[in-house]
């Protein structure tokens, strides 16, 4: 390099530094929360610069298995990043450190190492399964350095985040994030080594299939349980925030979702392979290995997950039914669609469409049951509890636009056909086979959820309208009248010396509907009861 | 910890680390493989198309084969990508022998976003004690030397 490229090189370097010292330097008038959101992004992306180009260089320097080199132009390229961006990271990473003894709770401090985690744990994790796959399993030569640099990076930010540990609402965001790559590849690597041992099983019984090679897949997993068990089995230092609540919600229905997808996949091959003439069983079968595996990890996963949500119905448990319910509906509406689409598009059920209708079917039977479950204990049982959460709101208002425009989209296509045969005579109409029965099925899902939506909205405007009231009961035992009045009744319960005034489930009801939501004097004796309007 | 040493620490461990990568990289050669063995020609060949010296790739060619081209149609048809190479397995019966490389293209070394890579077979014979690249071969502009292929 010229004398005069290695000046204008430092002169851009020292303009650089200079511009962001400028910037850095300037303090918000009073309004400075310490969040400093865009200092850490920009902090972010001259560290993941920094970082690969480092790692470019280390692998330059240590290539794995090279046969012809060509280094000149990835040495260049890897210098000047490094050249340009750690000088950046470094000031920024002062001026964040600083700064964040003075503002603790900054939420940018754990969007940093969120996005940090997210990009090198990830680089971390695919050259650190590249690198032991070549040592021990098949893969093409990797090399090792940059797998040091990429853990060097992770191993630095892990034990700053120790000596200044993220606060605030999003803290556990970067742990969930690890926990959600280590537990993704565990995931693959694990599907990967019982599809191998099932094939190996069904490749006894049947020359269709053979085992694949497991050692890449030992080589996965090698990997990326270490990851998810440090990210996530390791105590966590407090009850479960929003970030490991979403997670755990996310997990949970990813896994039944794609667990109850092997099943269907498994029952309408099956059915697919006695009702047609699907050939050679060991062919037809020959996705069991897969869909097992698939299956029985997927129900791993949802355990492990569900059972961390608890059994008491919080915002998580709803998000987690809502989510299954949703999906349900949004697969039924489709399979319905299917179905009818395959039934006016050929005129029987025999023939080469019989597997499509078999799978529709099935699919629209078993998405009907699991709306049906999750929908019918989130609806009547729950609405009060319910009506003003988010997850209820997102799925009656959120799927209710979704399918809104789906359906006015199918209508606006079916109308489009409709004028073109008005207006041509002679168009062909078979989209319509499609559109028209998605237009209904999707029109009766919106009007479903926007009914349901408004006996929400009454019963809020309902909840709104009751003024507090107080109710005064004598008696000698008052049973669980207290607990059967609306929440906003302010109950007094004045005990008799006697015994007399006994009040009875069925008398406790007849008093509740009789004082409604007024105040009241309410008097039990031998001969039953009395109310009096009380102000 | 002395104050002034923690705070230059890590800036310090990352020049070194840069500098020492630096040296490495630029003084490093890949293993060289004997020119009289099928991955020495492979490797010769691929190592000079790399350079841009297409007359001396021409010459690892089988002469008689790509006796209708000539070292500007292996040029016209060399990707300008920049590329390196790794050896895969090599096989070898009698005067014939089988060398796979793999040729990846690009600079960048993330694994967020990997080279693209070719995996290309070489097919090698041996006159007079010489091994020759024969066969359709990278960069493939065979076609385009006449009726031999």
């Amino acid at each position: 390099m010229s004398i005069v490229g290695v000046l204008a090189l430092g002169l851009i370097v020292v303009g650089v530094v200079l511009a962001v010292r400028r910037f850095t330097d300037r303090r918000a008038d009073g309004s400075d929360d310490g969040n400093d959101v865009i200092a850490y992004l920009l902090l972010a992306a001259a560290v993941g610069t920094a970082g690969f180009s480092l790692a470019s260089l280390a692998n330059a320097a240590f290539p794995a298995g090279t046969f012809v080199l060509d280094r000149s132009q990835q040495v260049s390229i890897a210098l000047a990043g490094v050249v340009v961006a750690a000088p950046i990271a470094a000031i920024f990473w002062r001026r964040q450190a600083e700064r964040r003894s003075q503002y603790p709770e900054s939420a940018g401090w754990a969007l940093y190492l969120t996005v940090i985690e997210a990009v090198f744990m990830t680089a971390l994790v695919i050259s650190g399964f590249n690198f032991l796959n070549w040592l021990i399993g098949d893969g093409s030569s990797a090399t090792w350095a940059n797998v040091l640099i990429y853990a060097g990076i992770v191993t630095y930010h892990e034990l700053e985040s120790r000596r200044t540990p993220p606060m605030g609402d999003s803290r556990e965001l970067p742990r969930v994030v690890g926990s959600a790559i280590g537990l993704i590849a565990t995931v693959t690597a694990v599907t990967g080594l019982l599809t191998w041992l099932f094939e190996t099983a069904y490749a006894t019984f049947t020359p269709r299939v053979g085992g694949e090679e497991p050692l890449t897949w030992l080589a996965l997993l090698i990997v990326a349980l270490p990851v998810w068990y440090r990210r996530w089995r390791l105590p966590w230092p407090a009850e479960p925030q929003f970030s490991r609540n979403a997670w755990l919600f996310v997990a949970s229905a990813a896994g039944i979702a794609i667990a109850i997808g092997a099943a269907v996949y498994t029952a309408g091959q099956t059915l697919i392979f006695f009702a047609t003439n699907a050939g050679e069983a060991g062919r037809h079968f020959g996705f069991l290995p897969a869909a097992v595996a698939m299956g029985a990890v997927s129900i791993g996963v949802w355990a492990h997950h569900r059972s961390q949500m608890g059994t008491e119905r919080s915002d998580t448990v709803r998000a987690y039914r809502y989510a299954l319910a949703a999906l349900g509906l949004a697969a039924l509406v489709g399979s319905a669609t299917a179905l009818t689409a395959l039934a006016l598009g050929s005129g029987d059920f025999v023939g080469t469409q019989t597997e499509g209708v078999i799978a529709s079917a099935l699919t629209a039977m078993v998405a009907l049951w699991v709306w049906w479950h999750f929908w019918s204990g989130s609806s009547e049982m729950a609405r009060e509890e319910d009506v003003a959460t988010t997850p209820r709101r997102m799925y009656l208002l959120g799927l209710a636009v979704v399918m809104g425009l789906i359906s006015a989209g199918a209508l606006t296509a079916v109308l489009v056909v409709l004028f073109q045969i008005i207006i041509e005579g002679n168009v062909d109409g078979s989209d319509m086979a499609i559109q028209a029965p998605l237009f209904v099925y999707a029109g009766i899902a919106t009007w479903h959820l926007l009914r349901e939506n408004a006996a929400d909205r009454a019963l809020v405007e309902s909840d709104e309208s009751i003024t507090p009231f107080t109710v005064t009961i004598v008696c000698s035992h008052p049973g669980t009248i207290s607990a059967m009045f609306h929440e906003r009744a302010q109950i007094h319960v004045i005990y008799r010396a006697d015994d007399a005034g006994r009040i009875t489930p069925e008398m406790a009801s007849e008093i509740v509907a009789e004082v409604g939501h007024r105040s009241s004097l309410v008097w039990v004796d031998d001969d039953g009861y009395r109310i009096a309007p009380a102000n | 910890m002395n104050e002034g040493i923690r705070r230059w620490a890590l800036p310090g461990v990352i020049a070194g680390l840069v500098v020492a990568l630096l040296v490495v990289a630029l003084t490093r050669e890949p293993a060289q493989f004997d020119a009289g063995t099928p991955e020495g020609v492979v490797q010769r060949y691929l190592q000079a198309i790399s350079d841009g010296s297409f007359e001396t790739a021409f010459d690892y060619l089988d002469s008689e084969l790509y006796k209708d081209c000539d070292a500007t149609d292996l040029a016209r048809h060399t990707p300008v990508e920049p590329f390196g190479a790794t050896l895969g397995t090599s096989t070898w019966n009698g005067d014939n022998a089988f060398v796979e490389v793999t040729i990846q293209f690009g600079v960048t070394e993330n694994p967020l976003e990997p080279r693209s890579a070719s995996y290309e077979s070489f097919l090698l014979t041996r006159s007079d004690g010489a091994w020759m690249i024969s066969g359709k071969v990278w960069p493939y502009f065979a076609w385009e030397c006449g009726e031999n292929f």
